[in-house]
């Protein structure tokens, strides 16, 4: 297994596109994960950051529509695939993790059967090898004793362990890209470690590419390699994960990385972002964290800032910082 | 800082049978919540910490009688109100303590209008109040948690998650409470929104005097805004302290074990200690370990902690513990 380069150029997907008003869930974005790496998307509800990841693996909703902009995984042209096409990459090349595990399961099939169907349907294993290695993949997200696993039901299995045979399955075909959406959101702490660690263990192992969505910034900072915060529906800064948190710059990330309360810090009040993010249907003229930035001046309201090195491998896009002409 | 007592749990426990079969017979319990001793003190806030299956929400539940307990007591301004049936609890006990729930979208009626959320708590409670009265303390009530007078006419769909869990306090607030208890109440919400709602509470209380019982899965959240922490585990006290001892000198294995689990942002000068990968999953409550619930997953448990219980002692002011072998402080 050997991970694949993504490269998102300015992708736009809209909702309700040809109507007055379109819902601009994702307006504007770019983002590269160089192969073999780990990259944290990180923002609040509403930014775009899940649609972003079910645009790469080509299942945003009917109502959504990439109006323009690209998506390239090694050599594949994400958007301009059809239907048919993209249902042979799914696995294969690109495979996600979803929050809920609970839901993401079949009640009804046996984990082993789970496993085994996809590799037996995308790579026309027999049933035998694709049983060898549905016992090797438990065995990587730390299932002490995989042969009994593969015969249990999804509700024999806590939170943790399913997310675990989550991650297995999303493996199971030798994608070159993983997508984890929130994936450890829904679980305690103690056991958001454990599954955190089975994470990093089973992608440096097979090393491939991850896209980790994230609202958490406190989770990316032992897990990826770099980090891009995102608002309103674009990157508005993009930093090695040591570049980031030793140097925020956007005020955005700046904002975000106050209002977390934390374990090491003295206690103080927390500052928080007032007002909350714009409705994607009305995106603010220029720079959509202007209206809700305390450092917000003229340029501001007239167009969005184009990425501005600050740093070796660091691009934030604000006019706080000089904009390079181009 | 006041030493004056609100309320006070001893020996709380509340146990849910496991009923089972045609005739539905009783064959097990779930001890949700056993033993538990707290100390609330006015204006202050206690930070109620544990997995999920701790126990926490039924502790809160019962603390606010929607649940009776099976036994212990649980003191009022020195009153029991464990014992008193149902029907004995009277509104002006109800009045005192309210709550606020974690989910913002499923604990207002979608087909209320805002204003008639906020006075119905004063409908039943203060039958002679007119509606003039009502609407004037309606407005203040919205007014003290940052909300605009003009929204009352609105539907919960038209708020967002923040201004919807200003609104879910603003009810709490209506009856003029001394207790509020907060269940998860920030944690369905954004970074930037949770820290405005936190900031809410701080200023009520400061304003107010309100006491906070504040559970939390979110150990910083907790730290954050807590002057004394309770650690619970498969419902029973593991660990209880002041806010700084409990976070700078905890003493119990599984205090530990869940600090080390909290992803870190990293800063400088600031080393996180190493993680302790606690194995498995919180055991199941109907059938809890012998001795120490912990000792199953705990990385330091001996001999002893499989057989005997562990007796909840004091090891320094305000700070107990129930560990046979506890960290060196």
């Amino acid at each position: 297994m050997k991970g694949k380069s993504l490269k998102i150029t300015d992708l736009a997907l809209w909702f309700n596109a040809d109507r007055p008003n379109p819902i601009k869930a994702i307006d504007g974005l770019n983002l590269e994960i160089p192969a073999g790496t780990t990259l944290a998307l990180v923002g609040e509800s509403g930014c775009g950051k899940t649609m972003t990841g079910l645009s790469i693996i080509g299942l945003t909703p009917a109502a959504g529509e990439v109006v323009r902009g690209s998506i390239t995984l090694g050599d594949h042209e994400v958007t301009a695939m059809s239907e048919r096409e993209l249902s042979k990459i799914r696995g294969t090349e690109v495979a996600m993790i979803f929050q809920e595990p609970m839901t993401s399961l079949n009640p009804l099939m046996t984990i082993g059967k789970q496993l085994t169907e996809a590799m037996e349907v995308q790579l026309g294993f027999s049933r035998s090898r694709a049983n060898d290695r549905a016992r090797d993949l438990l065995h990587l997200v730390g299932f002490a004793n995989p042969r009994q696993t593969l015969g249990d039901y999804p509700h024999r299995l806590s939170g943790g362990m399913r997310q675990r045979v989550m991650i297995a399955l999303a493996l199971a075909c030798e994608p070159s890209l993983l997508i984890a959406d929130e994936p450890t959101t829904a679980l305690d702490v103690t056991i958001q470690a454990q599954v955190l660690a089975v994470l990093r263990h089973a992608v440096t192992v097979t090393g491939i590419s991850m896209l980790l969505i994230t609202h958490d910034l406190a989770v990316v900072s032992n897990i990826a390699d770099r980090v891009a915060v995102m608002y309103s529906g674009s990157v508005v800064e993009n930093a090695t994960t040591t570049q980031l948190f030793a140097d925020p710059s956007h005020p955005y990330t700046r904002g975000l990385l106050a209002a977390i309360p934390t374990l090491d810090r003295e206690i103080v009040p927390l500052r928080s972002i007032p007002g909350g993010v714009p409705d994607p249907a009305h995106l603010p003229v220029g720079c959509r964290f202007a209206p809700r930035c305390s450092q917000a001046f003229e340029p501001c309201g007239v167009s969005f800032p184009r990425a501005t090195n600050v740093g070796t491998d660091h691009r934030v896009h604000c006019f706080l910082y000089p904009q390079e002409s181009k | 800082m006041s030493n004056q007592v609100l309320l006070e749990t001893r020996g709380l426990s509340m146990d849910f049978p496991v009923k089972k079969g045609l005739f539905q017979r009783t064959v097990g319990k779930v001890r949700a919540v056993q033993e538990v001793d707290l100390t609330l003190g006015r204006g202050q806030t206690l930070g109620i910490v544990g997995e999920s299956g701790s126990g926490k929400s039924t502790l809160a539940r019962t603390i606010i009688r929607l649940l009776t307990p099976t036994s212990g007591q649980i003191l009022l301004d020195g009153q029991d109100i464990g014992s008193l049936p149902p029907s004995r609890i009277d509104l002006s006990i109800r009045a005192r303590m309210q709550m606020v729930f974690q989910d913002p979208y499923s604990s207002l009626n979608p087909r209320q209008r805002i204003y008639k959320i906020l006075e119905e708590p004063l409908e039943v409670h203060q039958p002679f109040m007119n509606s003039g009265q009502r609407r004037t303390l309606v407005n203040e009530v919205l007014q003290t948690v940052g909300l605009d007078p003009d929204l009352g006419r609105r539907f919960p769909h038209q708020f967002s998650g923040g201004q919807r869990q200003r609104i879910a306090i603003a009810r709490a607030l209506t009856l003029n409470p001394d207790i509020l208890i907060a269940d998860e109440a920030v944690s369905s919400l954004d970074v930037s929104i949770q820290a405005q709602i936190l900031g809410l509470f701080e200023k009520l209380q400061a304003e107010r005097g309100l006491s906070y019982l504040f559970i939390s899965h979110d150990l910083s959240v907790v730290r954050h805004i807590s002057t004394q922490v309770l650690v619970m585990y498969l419902g029973r006290v593991m660990e209880t302290a002041p806010r700084d001892t409990l976070f700078t000198g905890y003493r119990h294995p599984y205090t530990q074990a869940l600090m080390s689990a909290v992803p870190r942002v990293p800063k400088e000068g600031v080393t996180v200690p190493p993680r302790i990968l606690l194995k498995d999953d919180l055991p199941d409550p109907a059938n809890p370990p012998e001795g120490c619930v912990f000792h199953t997953r705990c990385v330091y448990a001996q001999e002893l902690c499989r057989k005997v219980r562990p007796k909840v002692t004091e090891i320094g002011p305000g700070h107990k513990i129930a560990c046979h072998f506890p960290l060196e402080g």
